[in-house]
């Protein structure tokens, strides 16, 4: 059984998208082999007791619970050191240089694929799956690609960053499925986590403090006060310092200018934050590097190359139609027909051809 | 199933299986009653006990019943220190013991540390020996209590428990040993004042889990840690645990009658493995080497018969453990975290491996119920599964 092309690693986070997951590839036939990730760093014993994000002890007891419940074997791997060097610290770092990261990517990029999957090998296994809201088809050009999914909950945007390996190597059951339809299948199928509620939006910052958690990361010194401006430079007043902000953020400015400015772009040489009023905060164009193709080789868009796509900006935008141009080895510049908020670096822009992601890159 | 994991758990001894089975529905007294019920389950109990003082040649008054290991080295660091407390009227003090402690120890001490105490934990050498010479360098005005344990369940490495006590008493301290992984596998004889306390598991040795023992030598002084009946000479209370008491009892037995052929029989197969491992490139095996000794009772500064720690460059434990489960092998890395995720071990860092090297290590542990061919077949399957782990 070691090595069968029948054999597939599904990272359980206890909740019940994964759960799901797992079963559905069951019933297809596979060898499945439940692995829970350990990726949290706190482990004392109040802490424990208390964890309710997507990654605590109870997440592996649930995870166990349902292992055992459709007769599959389950693991806990530690991952913890790859989770605090290619998620928390990448992290904590971009924004003490003044952008807004998403930590999923990261995680899924280095974490979830990098890692679980190389280790998934070892153990025998060819294939990892997850509970993502996604699927994953070889092209007529050869290519893998992450497919939308028809879902509210579509999260392909998150997954641009996969190579062609990794995709090679994945499966994602839950494509072509709606929620409500997998607590469904939870709930007939005797899951006792067909209820929990739906994961935290950054699992290691359940408080959304995310300010806090980074001056705990590196210590009290990473936020320096500084100056608000505006984009003309006249100083409007005094900041937290620019951990504190993001691009288009409106709330906690604590500023007697109306209600209608907002964070324009954060200047981390200079420790500034612009701020302007609701039109600013709109652009229509952005660029963006660390590039992957996905249903393209590189290749297939040399430099000088421009497509009409469909183009997301953060995990919540619901997507734009743009032009995509390649500019560079590694840089795209991408032109949108309407304007859309709050263009903001460190983000990902994710550019759809059709159903499947076309190439993404980090914005800058 | 290849079963080589015999340091976190043995199969139950199969003579105390049929006698547990036959106790569990009859014996229902409590030891405590003055009826027939109850005095034969009286008599049970003292049946055991006296199995136990047999095997470490010592009385049975000396012998305290506990629900396992855990409970018998808390005892005995927790009620000593208790103890030294109440004499001294000031909750201060210090402890001696060792980096390579069961967490049943270290917690202990890290609790009397946060009540007023300090301890210091002394460190082996390369090959997990703990030198007298530390000890006593380690060891302060107000040492009260040094604790070692007689051999390490990661890497099996024996320590010279008479010279380490020796060292202890010549500093008027007490000395406790945790014999958990020790006990019925190799001879601990405990006369002639060498150990005050000492701490055994029955589960560890094919007995039932949940049932372990506390040996205090006449005289010394311990605080209970239980309080209620009068059980145990009124200084573990609560009704005996009769049939797993029993069934520790025939494992001792067992232990006493066989030790000598076990151990042989136990060596030959490690033996065989540490051969076969060795002959994979880049493996290290850990711990002291097992001397070829005429004398049993002299084993000290040699491994436990049973253990094989190895440490496997490029291959993480945790894979290989999966990897072996997969094709029906048990082994394991030796310590695991509240999850069940393997943790690389503050033992193997203390013998001086790095994070690395640590988390790269993994333990088979063989028993009295392996036998050789299973050692040649699981062989087999490591190769293969250290193969496909370097390879992906």
């Amino acid at each position: 059984m070691c090595s069968s092309d029948k054999t597939v690693v599904v990272g359980m986070s206890g909740g019940v998208d994964s759960s799901v997951a797992a079963l559905l590839l069951k019933e297809q036939g596979y060898d499945v082999i439940g692995v829970t990730m350990h990726i949290w760093q706190d482990e004392s014993p109040d802490k424990i007791a208390a964890e309710n994000g997507c990654c605590g002890l109870s997440a592996v007891e649930d995870a166990r619970r349902v292992s055992e419940l459709i007769g599959i074997p389950h693991y806990v791997m530690d991952f913890r050191k790859e989770f605090q060097e290619s998620v928390i610290d990448y992290f904590t770092d971009e924004y003490i240089q003044g952008r807004t990261p998403n930590p999923c990517i990261a995680c899924n990029r280095y974490v979830k694929w990098g890692a679980l999957l190389k280790r998934s090998k070892q153990i025998g296994a060819s294939f990892i799956a997850t509970g993502h809201y996604a699927g994953v088809d070889r092209l007529e050009n050869g290519r893998y690609a992450v497919k939308r999914s028809a879902s509210q909950k579509d999260q392909t945007y998150a997954l641009f960053n996969l190579t062609q390996d990794e995709l090679e190597h994945t499966l994602m059951p839950l494509s072509g499925y709606e929620k409500p339809d997998v607590r469904d299948i939870a709930q007939k199928a005797g899951l006792p986590v067909s209820n929990k509620r739906d994961s935290q939006e950054i699992c290691f910052i359940p408080d959304h403090d995310h300010a806090s958690f980074i001056e705990k990361e590196r210590g009290g010194s990473v936020a320096t006060p500084g100056n608000f401006v505006t984009a003309d430079g006249r100083v409007l007043g005094r900041h937290k310092g620019i951990i504190h902000y993001t691009i288009g953020q409106r709330r906690g400015l604590n500023l007697p200018m109306g209600q209608h400015i907002y964070v324009i772009g954060i200047r981390p040489k200079t420790n500034e934050v612009v701020l302007g009023y609701g039109d600013e905060v709109f652009s229509e164009r952005l660029k963006a590097r660390g590039l992957n193709f996905m249903s393209v080789s590189s290749d297939d868009f040399p430099t000088g190359s421009s497509r009409r796509l469909w183009g997301k900006i953060r995990y919540r935008h619901e997507g734009e139609w743009c032009t995509v141009t390649r500019t560079g080895e590694d840089e795209l510049e991408a032109v949108f027909e309407k304007p859309v908020r709050a263009v903001t670096p460190g983000q990902a822009a994710v550019f759809y051809e059709g159903n499947y992601i076309f190439a993404g890159g980090t914005i800058f | 199933m290849i079963y080589l994991d015999n340091a976190a758990t043995t199969r139950l001894d199969h003579q105390a299986a049929e006698y547990m089975t036959a106790l569990l529905a009859e014996e229902y007294g409590n030891p405590s009653s003055a009826y027939a019920l109850g005095r034969s389950a009286k008599n049970i109990v003292e049946s055991a006990r006296r199995s136990a003082a047999d095997l470490f040649r010592c009385k049975e008054n000396e012998i305290f019943f506990t629900s396992g290991g855990t409970e018998a080295n808390n005892w005995a660091i927790t009620g000593v220190s208790l103890q030294y407390w109440s004499e001294h009227r000031i909750k201060r003090g210090h402890i001696v013991s060792t980096a390579i402690e069961h967490q049943s120890v270290l917690n202990a001490l890290k609790l009397f540390e946060r009540e007023g105490g300090s301890y210091t934990l002394v460190k082996p050498d390369s090959m997990g020996r703990i030198s007298p010479e530390s000890i006593k360098k380690a060891i302060r005005k107000d040492t009260f209590l040094v604790s070692v344990i007689s051999a390490s369940n990661e890497i099996g490495t024996i320590q010279s428990i008479r010279e380490l006590a020796e060292a202890a008493h010549e500093n008027g301290c007490l000395f406790h040993t945790d014999g958990v992984q020790a006990a019925g596998h190799i001879p601990l004889s405990l006369p002639g004042g060498d150990v005050d306390l000492f701490s055994a598991s029955a589960h560890k040795m094919y007995g039932p889990k949940g049932v372990g023992l506390l040996y205090i030598k006449d005289g010394v002084k311990i605080q209970p840690l239980l309080y209620g009946g009068m059980q145990e000479r009124g200084r573990r209370a609560g009704t005996e645990n009769v049939t797993a008491i029993a069934g520790f009892g025939t494992a001792l037995e067992s232990a006493r009658m066989n030790m000598g052929d076990e151990i042989k029989r136990v060596a030959e197969m490690s033996d065989k493995l540490i051969e076969l491992l060795s002959s994979i490139p880049g493996v290290e095996i850990n711990g002291s080497g097992l001397e070829e000794n005429e004398d049993m009772f002299d084993l000290f500064n040699s491994r436990l018969p049973g253990i094989v720690s190895a440490t496997i460059d490029g291959v993480r434990a945790e894979a290989l453990v999966i990897a072996l489960d997969q094709k029906g092998v048990c082994a394991s890395t030796g310590a695991a975290c509240a999850t069940g995720a393997a943790l690389p071990s503050h033992v193997l860092t203390a013998i001086g491996k790095s994070k690395e090297e640590a988390e790269n290590t993994i333990r088979f542990s063989i028993g009295k119920y392996n036998r050789m061919e299973e050692i040649e077949e699981a062989f087999g399957i490591i190769k293969e599964c250290v193969h496909q782990i370097r390879q992906s």
